[in-house]
């Protein structure tokens, strides 16, 4: 009964009007900059957490929460209409979401996309809802040597899981690392690689760094080449998928969802993988996989219900144990940091109303992306046709004006500057981002887990593989990051014996 | 070309992981039992080196995977230079002149008319900054707008 009550609780919160009105504010918001091709849930995040940054803090979580589902949404967007994804999780929507706009229908394409997204988030609201405290209670055992290993194991399959090679994932997990000791050691309070600037005391500021790696850096990329952007153009009509569409697509729906959900929980996993793996599940059990990349409806369905069941329940880590999964979700976490609310499993005994709020509002964000969207999908497209340098400039302002925010200082622009151009260089050498955001957040974590494991056990190193839970953990982590390694070794001995 | 691109992103790698390494021994490492402020970045730091050198390896022997290549690399280096200086005169100029001028050159780099690029700087100048700073309390820098009491 206390799970219902809970609910009902968050329900209100979220239910408020002026929450309601952020909610749909951040829905609305989210998408338009989603939209955009090339900026995903984590730049739109990025761009638009100043914004929230003088709410009241389960206001501005629920403004976040809005956003993120809307970003997402957009992304599908022209994915279908452009085959351009506006986020990674949506490259496997573009293949069968493309090819439907292609042959007329653009109209079904982006209605079972919203309609399957809703129907994931609901189910995956309603998973969070039964999973989160036990998860938040079972948490509460941890030390920090299970914190220690579990943050470890968190990183490592960032890494394991980001589209790079494993190598350049780990040189950016590691570069974050060291770029979160900047400012004051989490244990004694020393300042550490400052050079005597007050402005580093807090360490590098992690609103503005996001803003320079994803918003600053996607604009810089697509400066170099000319526009080559073309709209497909079609009716939008019969939004709403046929009984026909139904019959195949409501197994598929299903089976994203639960895939997706399942996926979400655990730590680095997300969207990207999810939509990935919901795919390939659906054209497995397809009787009829040739029709998978041709404009198969179920192949719309099953990623997009898998990445936003994913997206729903990878605020499970963050809720219950403090451990942002991916990207988006560690903006998510700053956010409620710089409000002063730390996430973990004491969340939801000191502060219920964010907990119960924010999964309540995941679902009223879902509900309103369904009525908002769909009526709106003809602006979303018109939106796209505004050509690119208008988009380009009024990003590059949004970024400038963000920064500015963060401290009325100058300073952070610059900063935000040298974020842009870095980001843009590693996406040039093809260095993943997302092992960099997740280790600088992380980072202090650690190392505070890392020490007080060592102070306690006596500089024991073997008290993480003492403990059943840590032991566990980490031995998940060592055998992720070995996989590359064993796989490596596996062919070489196959390609030996077929030469043999 | 590409070989020596990559060569040089290893070569930055490895210089900012000695850096923390040299800066974490001034702070003092101390040791399992006792670790002190530069335990953790001494450690990063010297994993940080072992992969950066790992990939120098990777990269000399040219078996870095494929990234994707460089445009034209005039627009990005224009913007950034421009940001840069943008950087340098904001507080002094103020927010609707240098954010304007930056305006401006985005929208050259895109290959905008003149004309247009003008009006539109201007407009995106001016309505930003009614919208933040008078509408949504962010403190924008007026610059010179103060000699005129604004």
């Amino acid at each position: 009964m206390d799970f219902f009550a809970n609910l009902s609780s968050g329900f209100q919160i979220a239910l408020s009007a002026s929450n309601l009105l952020y909610c749909a504010l951040g829905a609305i918001l989210g998408t338009a900059i989603g939209v955009l091709p090339g900026l995903g849930p984590p730049a739109t995040i990025a761009l638009l957490l100043p914004v929230t940054l003088r709410m009241e803090p389960v206001s501005a979580v629920i403004m976040l929460a809005g956003i993120f589902c809307g970003a997402m949404y957009g992304g599908s967007t022209t994915s279908i209409l452009l085959n351009i994804p506006g986020e990674a999780a949506s490259v496997v929507t573009a293949l069968d979401g493309y090819k439907m706009a292609r042959n007329g229908r653009a109209g079904a394409a982006l209605g079972i996309s919203a309609l399957g997204s809703f129907i994931a988030g609901t189910l995956s609201v309603l998973g969070i809802s039964l999973l989160a405290p036990t998860l938040a209670s079972f948490a509460l055992k941890f030390g920090p040597p299970e914190y220690f290993c579990l943050v470890f194991l968190g990183l490592m399959m960032a890494i394991y899981l980001s589209e790079e090679s494993v190598l350049k994932g780990l040189m950016m997990g590691v570069l974050g690392l060291l770029l979160g000791t900047i400012g004051l050691d989490p244990v004694n309070g020393t300042e550490r690689f400052t050079f005597g600037l007050t402005r580093l005391t807090d360490g590098v500021d992690f609103v503005v760094m996001v803003m320079g790696l994803f918003g600053l850096a996607e604009i810089l990329c697509n400066l170099e080449a000319p526009e080559n952007r073309e709209i497909f153009k079609t009716a939008l009509k019969g939004l709403l998928p046929t009984l026909a569409d139904w019959r195949v697509c409501g197994p598929a729906v299903f089976r994203g969802s639960l895939l997706g959900f399942f996926i979400g929980v655990l730590p680095g996993g997300g969207a990207i993988i999810s939509s990935f793996a919901a795919y390939a599940v659906e054209k497995r059990l397809s009787r009829h996989p040739e029709r998978f990349g041709k404009g198969a409806i179920e192949g719309v369905a099953a990623p997009e219900s898998a990445n936003n069941a994913a997206s729903t329940s990878s605020f499970i880590p963050l809720l219950t144990l403090g451990i942002p999964g991916n990207a988006s979700i560690a903006m998510i976490f700053v956010a409620l940091m710089i409000h002063g609310i730390r996430p973990g499993p004491l969340l939801l005994q000191e502060h219920p109303e964010i907990f119960w709020g924010v999964i309540a509002s995941m679902y009223v964000g879902n509900a309103m992306l369904l009525g908002l969207n769909l009526p709106l999908i003809g602006f979303w497209v018109r939106m796209l046709k505004v050509p690119y340098r208008y988009l380009a400039v009024i990003v590059v302002v949004v970024c400038v004006i963000g920064a500015y925010s963060v401290n009325s200082s100058a300073w952070d622009v610059g900063v935000m500057a040298f974020f842009g151009v870095m980001g843009y260089l590693l996406r040039k050498f093809a260095f993943p981002a997302a092992p960099f955001i997740l280790a600088m957040i992380l980072g202090p974590m650690l190392e505070k887990t890392l020490q007080q494991s060592l102070i306690a056990s006596g500089g024991d190193l073997m008290t993480f593989l003492q403990r059943p839970i840590s032991a566990t953990l980490l031995t998940v982590a060592v055998l992720l990051m070995l996989t590359p390694l064993l796989k490596g070794l596996w062919k070489k001995s196959r390609s030996g014996h077929n030469g043999g | 070309m590409r070989k020596n691109g990559e060569i040089v992103v290893g070569c930055c790698f490895l210089a900012v992981a000695v850096a923390f390494t040299t800066g974490a021994v001034r702070l003092q490492i101390g040791g399992p039992t006792e670790p002190l402020p530069g335990f953790f970045p001494f450690w990063g730091g010297l994993i940080l080196i072992v992969l950066s050198l790992l990939y120098l390896f990777y990269a000399w022997a040219g078996r870095v995977a494929e990234s994707p290549a460089f445009g034209r690399l005039g627009g990005p280096i224009v913007v950034v230079g421009t940001l840069v200086l943008y950087v340098a005169t904001l507080e002094t100029l103020g927010y609707l002149i240098t954010t304007a001028c930056l305006c401006a050159v985005v929208m050259r780099v895109l290959e905008t008319k003149p004309w247009v690029n003008a009006a539109v700087s201007l407009v995106l100048s001016a309505v930003s900054y009614v919208l933040f700073d008078r509408l949504l309390g962010v403190t924008l820098p007026q610059g010179l707008l103060t000699v005129f009491g604004a």
